[in-house]
């Protein structure tokens, strides 16, 4: 039977079938109260058959009263009332029936249906972090970086999309601004109720409605318990080495207080047990990064070693930050951030290149460097901001000081020994101001003004060279913008630019002869760049589709020594985009003219980079580019999946390379310049999170295409590199004890010069912890990272091994013993179509440590 | 959201500041009331029907009245579809509670009430409006399980507004399936009411003729429940045992009937701000200039055809 409504045809039949006038009978009663004898209203009457299946029911009235049909089928009557007992009355059934019900206790199964992991609505995806823990989870990135589409990096800064963050807001409000990371890094998950990923997020509120932007913003939803108290975790560990330093030991401590107007961050920390410092930037060898990543300009073999730091770094960092904010208002925000650090760091490594020329046989170079470094920052910065419906207004005063000393012993082919002394200064304001002047239209100002100075004093130990250098800049960057929609569907925005810098430098050189650096005893150079122009854009929409046109004109004006230009420069772009709140799709073009290569020379006059004046990039070049590029982008949040895939073409004209003032006059080359240099880049990635065990597993394609001409002594030679790269991720428990996390990667990758010499590596890595639940409060586990490379044919293993012991109160215990096979010395090699470079270093021997961390 | 929710309720106390001595009398589906009683503190004791002691905290100005005691508490996730695109729509947490004869069916989110707020301050709201879904907070409806008579309550900007029927009774259907919703068996069953056909699931383990919103009249409670076009829908989330009383707030309320509050609904989405203006009676002093043409409100699908 499918229904119990009985039609009439049905009626007559089975009147016609039964024999007996009472068969088609109907019951009536009253429903009372057993104690008070009071009429039950809303009693629930209902006949059942055979099976137990209800095929009838009434509902008692005002008086008690019911009247139900109970034929042959029928073979039981159930009276039901909440907080009642039920009854159950069989045939023969009364004509008339007074049924008094017992009352009884409540009974409720209270059950609560499982909070739903993930949530889409609109561009706004939300993750229930309460639900999406496991129990290995202790901060915010554990839980963020399960989350398809979304990577944390080695500093804690996020990206959504394989683009940086725009805003990280706590509760709705932007707190921690670019400091968000300690969040990530050591904001207790407990403290969080939920994770919302905004898309398409404009951060300034009255440009809503008016200027689209393409960047993700984050916000964290804090659990009740978390709100107006302090969060903080504490940890410290020491333990043993065999060998130098023999006691590594980390303390550090970290607490939150994010209360409605007030919030506070305060972290500090030591370590001796090979973290770097995070407030001193050194300039890196491409190997303590654990992912692969592409380098554009003439390709180095990017199989990045699993050497991390902690493996390979001998030294002492101090980290201290705190980040105030106060909120007055909903929109008002006032905040104050300072931190200082030093780090003091013994690295020695030891390079070997190879050489490759085409008119004379390989030259091969050895180079063994060993280098003592001390380095402090202090930071310090006020702002101001006012973001409300009506307009926008923000302020940041930023200064900070940096010292730094250095000593390096340089042996091999050529012995060397420098020291170095270097102070810096910086102070910047940047200032910014939008207003609304009537329906659909702002304007706005924007000026980011900067001082800067630098000394340096480097000291050639072995010889009588010495080199001072000193610089200072000054950089003013004004801007003015009008932004408004035309129609409902098209928007334009116009900003007239004007940017200026005056750069000076002295430099002196002593103890050197005319022959090794012709007419540069004593240096003083100035440089100005200064640009003015109007960028400007178009911006249309309907519906899911959208295009933007952009574009600037700029006349630039630049003077170097006796290097004097000026000229009218312009960059025309064009994009199109689709995009619903499961898809994106877009594709876009562009070309770039001539203009100074400011990155070079602001690289050296903004940031101060001693590197980049190492290098010698001094000269102003010309980097005319075309390119072209398009993306896809297919999430189903609430399933887990995610699908990402972008490619890119850059088509250059020229380059002006820089000269390594050392390389340069051992091997008498003259300037190498390049002339055509085309990129092609394109990368896959399939992510699928696994929620029901609250794991994640993505896999990753990259392959890279680059080729340029080089121009060598007047010989013009042709280079390509390609490389191809697939690798996996993953985080998953195969059984309930189980836990397996880990990573693998191979690197493909082939150079080939014109005329002759072909290089080809490939490289291997694989990086897995597997862990065991003993028991509720002890795990147990192993991480393995190995490393194989096909030109020095090696295989590289690192192996550690910990016990963990969740205590009671917050507490966890954990002993560690960390390079069990006791590696000593690991190789490396890179290649590139005009080198071969094995480098090695020294590795951390054995260690054991017991640390302790504690979250209240 | 905070801030303005307690900016609206000192508005309010301001408004009535001095209507603090004001006796006002209300005659409602559950029978006589006073209103604006004087109350000095805003927090009454009050004896529920089985002998307990509770006490609550009221707006200043206002006063509560209880119902009845609350025995069971179902909160049910509700979904209703965007009349432009049904496959997306808005959701909300609703709760039922469940009494001896009466019952509270209510909104437990607050929508887009503090951006409405927000437009006050702006002349460019459309924009802001676009993205604001309806305003649902404040509405309740008060179910008598004996006689069947629902009491609607709802707020449009400053004012309240009631409506009071007797709805049809929902012819159902039972079938032999069942499935398990929290812990409960349920039972299939299928019914009209006012132009749409749902297929509700209904547990007799819990004896209560009642269900979200208007849909009862099956032999148990109603735990889910979807419109054939699947463009509304219930789900239950939770099953708890009651605390406390059921109450409704004795605000000032207008008596309009059914088809006026959905001819007002329909008014408010068409011209939010218009509609906003013209019932500002409760907050003198505020005022708001509609642009001259208004981006109506995306619209939503009504659960009365």
């Amino acid at each position: 039977m499918s229904s119990i409504r009985i039609g009439i045809i049905e009626v007559i039949a089975l009147l016609s079938l039964l024999s007996s006038p009472l068969s088609a009978q109907e019951v009536s009663g009253r429903v009372t109260d057993a104690k008070s004898g009071e009429a039950l209203v809303g009693a629930i009457v209902r006949s059942l058959n055979g099976e137990g299946e209800t095929v009838g029911y009434v509902m008692t009235g005002k008086d008690g009263r019911f009247a139900i049909q109970a034929g042959k089928d029928v073979s039981a009557i159930k009276i039901a009332l909440l907080g009642y007992k039920e009854k159950t009355l069989t045939p023969p059934f009364e004509k008339s029936l007074m049924i008094s019900l017992e009352s009884e206790d409540l009974r409720i199964k209270e059950s609560v249906v499982q909070a739903r992991k993930v949530q889409m609505a609109g561009d706004t995806t939300t993750y229930n972090v309460k639900a999406l823990t496991t129990r290995d989870d202790l901060v915010l990135g554990d839980v963020l970086k399960r989350i398809p589409g979304i990577e944390v990096t080695s500093s804690g800064h996020l990206k959504v999309d394989g683009r940086d963050l725009g805003k990280f807001y706590v509760n709705g409000k932007d707190v921690l601004e670019g400091n968000y990371n300690l969040a990530t890094r050591k904001l207790s998950v407990d403290a969080v109720k939920k994770v919302e990923v905004m898309r398409n997020h404009q951060y300034i509120k009255m440009l809503r409605g008016m200027q689209e932007s393409d960047q993700a913003a984050v916000n964290i939803v804090l659990d009740e318990k978390a709100k107006g108290r302090v969060n903080a975790i504490g940890a410290f560990g020491g333990g043993y080495q065999a060998g130098r330093p023999y006691v590594p030991n980390s303390e550090s401590a970290t607490a939150f207080y994010l209360g409605d107007g007030l919030s506070s961050v305060l972290d500090a920390g030591f370590d001796a047990s090979g973290k770097p410092s995070r407030g001193i930037t050194y300039y890196r060898l491409p190997l303590s990064d654990n992912r692969y990543s592409i380098q554009s300009e003439l390709n180095m073999a990017s199989a990045k070693a699993p050497l991390s730091d902690s493996r390979s770094l001998f030294n002492r960092s101090f980290d201290s930050r705190t980040v105030n904010t106060l909120t007055p208002s909903e929109d008002v925000k006032l905040g104050a951030t300072f931190s200082y650090s030093w780090d003091e760091r013994n690295s020695s490594d030891s390079r070997i290149s190879v050489y490759h020329f085409e008119d004379r046989p390989d030259k091969t170079i050895t180079r063994i460097e060993d280098r003592i470094e001390r380095n402090a920052k202090m930071t310090g910065k006020i702002s101001y901001s006012d973001n409300s419906p009506k307009h926008y207004i923000s302020d940041a005063l930023f200064a900070d000081m940096g010292k730094g000393l250095g000593n390096a012993a340089v042996s091999g082919d050529y012995n060397l020994g420098q020291r170095g002394e270097r102070k810096s200064w910086d102070i910047n304001n940047n200032l910014g101001a939008l207003f609304k002047t009537g329906s659909g239209r702002a304007l706005g100002v924007k000026s980011y003004t900067q001082l800067s100075g630098f000394a340096e004093g480097l000291d050639i130990l072995t010889g009588p060279q010495t080199q001072d250098i000193s610089s200072s800049a000054i950089f003013e960057d004004l801007s003015l913008s009008d932004i408004s929609r035309v129609r409902g569907d098209f928007s334009f925005s116009l900003q007239p630019v004007l940017k200026w810098t005056l750069f000076e430098r002295s430099s002196s050189l002593r103890g050197m002869t005319e022959d090794e650096i012709p007419g540069r005893k004593e240096d003083k150079s100035r440089a100005s760049y200064m640009t003015g122009g109007l960028d400007w854009s178009v911006f249309y929409r309907k519906g899911r589709f959208s295009a933007s046109v952009r574009g600037n004109l700029h006349y630039d004006r630049a003077s170097y020594g006796s290097y004097k230009t000026g000229r009218f420069l312009s960059d025309e772009s064009v994009g199109l985009k689709y995009e619903t709140g499961r898809v994106m799709a877009s594709a876009g073009g562009g070309v770039s003219t001539s203009r100074p290569d400011i990155q070079d020379l602001g690289s050296v006059l903004i940031l101060y980079d001693y590197d980049g004046l190492r290098r010698g990039q001094e000269s102003l070049s010309f980097l005319p580019e075309r390119y072209v590029q398009g993306e896809l982008v297919l999430r189903e949040p609430v399933s887990g999946w995610y699908l990402r895939t972008n490619s890119r073409f850059n088509k250059t004209e020229s380059l002006l390379g820089g000269r390594d003032v050392l390389e340069n006059y051992i091997l008498s080359y003259n300037t190498d310049e390049t002339v055509g240099h085309g990129t092609w880049v394109s990368s896959a990635e399939i992510t699928k999170g696994l929620y029901s065990i609250n794991g994640k597993i993505s896999a990753r394609v990259v392959y890279n295409r680059s080729s340029s001409t080089l121009m060598q002594n007047g010989v013009s030679t042709g280079y390509v590199s390609k490389l191809l790269s697939p690798s996996v991720e993953l985080s998953t428990s195969p059984l309930n004890f189980w836990n397996i996390t880990g990573s693998a990667a191979m690197s493909f990758f082939l150079t080939e010069a014109g005329g002759g010499h072909v290089g080809k590596t490939m490289s291997a890595t694989a990086s897995v912890t597997n862990s065991f639940y003993l028991s509720e409060r002890i795990s147990s586990g192993v991480v393995t990272d190995i490393f194989h490379n096909s030109t020095i044919n090696k295989t590289t293993v690192f192996s550690d091994a910990f016990v963990t012991w969740k205590g009671p109160k917050k507490i966890r215990l954990r002993l560690q013993a960390s390079n069990l096979l006791n590696m000593r010395e690991y190789s490396y090699v890179s290649i590139s179509p005009l080198m071969e470079t094995t480098y090695s270093y020294s590795i951390r021997p054995l260690s054991v440590k017991i640390s302790a961390d504690w979250t209240f | 959201m905070r801030c303005v929710f307690t900016l609206s309720a000192l508005l309010m106390a301001s408004i009535f500041a001095d209507a603090q001595h004001t006796i006002v009398t209300s005659e409602s589906a559950f029978g006589k009331h006073t209103l604006f009683e004087d109350s000095k503190s805003p927090r009454k004791t009050l004896k529920s029907a089985d002998g307990r002691t509770v006490e609550i905290e009221g707006e200043p100005g206002y006063s509560y009245s209880i119902i009845d005691e609350c025995r069971i508490q179902v909160k049910y996730k509700i979904f209703l579809a965007y009349t432009d695109t049904p496959e997306k729509g808005i959701e909300d947490d609703m709760l039922l509670q469940i009494g001896t004869n009466k019952t509270k069916y209510y909104s437990t989110l607050l929508h887009s009430f503090d951006s409405l707020m927000q437009a006050q301050a702006s002349p460019d709201v459309h924009i802001l409006l676009a993205h604001a879904n309806p305003v649902y907070f404040h509405n309740a409806l008060y179910t008598d399980m004996v006689t069947g008579k629902t009491n609607f309550v709802c707020r449009f900007a400053t004012e309240d507004f009631e409506y009071t029927e007797i709805p049809p009774t929902i012819d159902w259907t039972l079938s032999e399936e069942t499935k398990d919703i929290l812990g409960y068996t349920c039972t299939k069953a299928t019914g009209g009411f006012r132009g749409r056909t749902y297929e509700a699931w209904f547990t007799e383990e819990i004896p209560v003729s009642t269900g979200p919103w208007k849909l009862r009249g099956l032999p148990g409670t109603i735990l889910s429940a979807k419109d054939s076009e699947g463009l509304c829908g219930f789900e239950a989330v939770s099953v708890k045992k009651g605390e406390g009383v059921i109450e409704r707030p004795e605000y000032l309320y207008f008596r309009i009937s059914r088809d006026k509050y959905y001819s007002m609904l329909k008014q408010f989405f068409n011209a939010p701000l218009r509609f906003t203006s013209m019932h500002m009676s409760r907050a003198p002093g505020i005022v708001i200039t509609p642009p001259a043409k208004e981006t109506p409100l995306r619209s939503v699908v009504q659960l009365e055809r």
